[in-house]
């Protein structure tokens, strides 16, 4: 898809999202003793997606940002599920 | 002109923060901007700044100088002003704190008068989460390495700590304060735990 600033600054957006979610999954697995391996491997790999967006504006590429974009969505739809929202 | 738009950044020794203005103000005209006003709320409490004001010879940005300003900052979408956290006051007079800002979630507001847009007072509000002691902590946790026996069970909670700090902050950057709150205090709990030094 063509890439504008408003449809990056909410893939952006929808980014931290993932990452505060996950962030919240691991909170309260700590607090119920359960493995948090998985959904930390998941936390950094949307920190690492956040600076591939971040730094990704440097070489402005509609097909880096489908990239990220599709693996986004992955973790957004995992987090959901886990959420229950 | 379109919206006011703002970008708050915390240096990392929490001294001051940047804030820049990245307003597409069309063709700049410092003439016609009459005053610029910074509310900051932190812990429930407001805290305020004249940045500038035409009529009152209050000029903090140094907008006056209309031959290289072309935003409220300077002369580039990269320029900033540095708020100093003893500078902005609470209604008693008090400043925020004396040399840097404390770890929290914040609110900026900015609020610009201005004729461009018929006297109309510009408003913006940022919301960060300001964790430089926090980032500043966690340089404390590697231990010195035992490659005979390597503790991964504990390198795999600094990594957590470390992804989950950059959670906080980006839900601090969301607005999202519960989440925010909720990070923090687990990160909090960690260090507390390991005895770390405070910062500063």
């Amino acid at each position: 898809m063509v890439w504008t600033q408003d449809t990056y600054d909410e893939l952006v957006d929808m980014t931290k999202d993932v990452m505060v979610d996950l962030a919240q999954i691991i909170c309260n697995n700590m607090d119920l003793g359960k493995s948090i391996d998985q959904d930390l491997d998941l936390l950094e790999y949307a920190c690492n997606l956040y600076n591939g967006l971040k730094y990704g504006v440097l070489i402005y590429q509609d097909e880096h940002f489908d990239y990220l974009n599709e693996q986004v969505m992955i973790l957004r739809t995992r987090c959901r599920k886990y959420l229950n929202v | 002109m379109s919206t006011l738009t703002i970008a708050i950044e915390e240096s990392s020794d929490a001294t001051y923060a940047k804030l820049y203005d990245r307003t597409d103000w069309d063709s700049w005209d410092e003439t016609k901007i009459l005053t610029v006003d910074l509310t900051v709320t932190y812990d429930s409490t407001d805290y305020t700044l004249e940045l500038y004001d035409s009529g009152g010879g209050i000029d903090l940005l140094g907008i006056d100088d209309a031959s290289v300003y072309t935003n409220l900052c300077g002369t580039s979408v990269n320029s900033y002003y540095e708020i100093d956290p003893n500078l902005i006051l609470d209604v008693g007079g008090d400043p925020l704190n004396a040399s840097y800002f404390p770890d929290g979630y914040y609110e900026f507001k900015l609020d610009v008068t201005s004729t461009m847009a018929g006297d109309a007072t510009l408003t913006t509000t940022n919301t960060e989460g300001f964790l430089a002691e926090a980032y500043c902590k966690s340089s404390q946790l590697p231990h010195l390495l035992d490659l005979n026996d390597f503790d991964a069970h504990e390198s795999r909670l600094q990594r957590a700590l470390i992804s989950m700090l950059d959670a906080a902050v980006r839900a601090g950057e969301l607005g999202e304060y519960t989440a925010f709150d909720t990070i923090v205090t687990k990160i909090n709990a960690f260090f507390s735990a390991r005895e770390l030094t405070d910062c500063w």
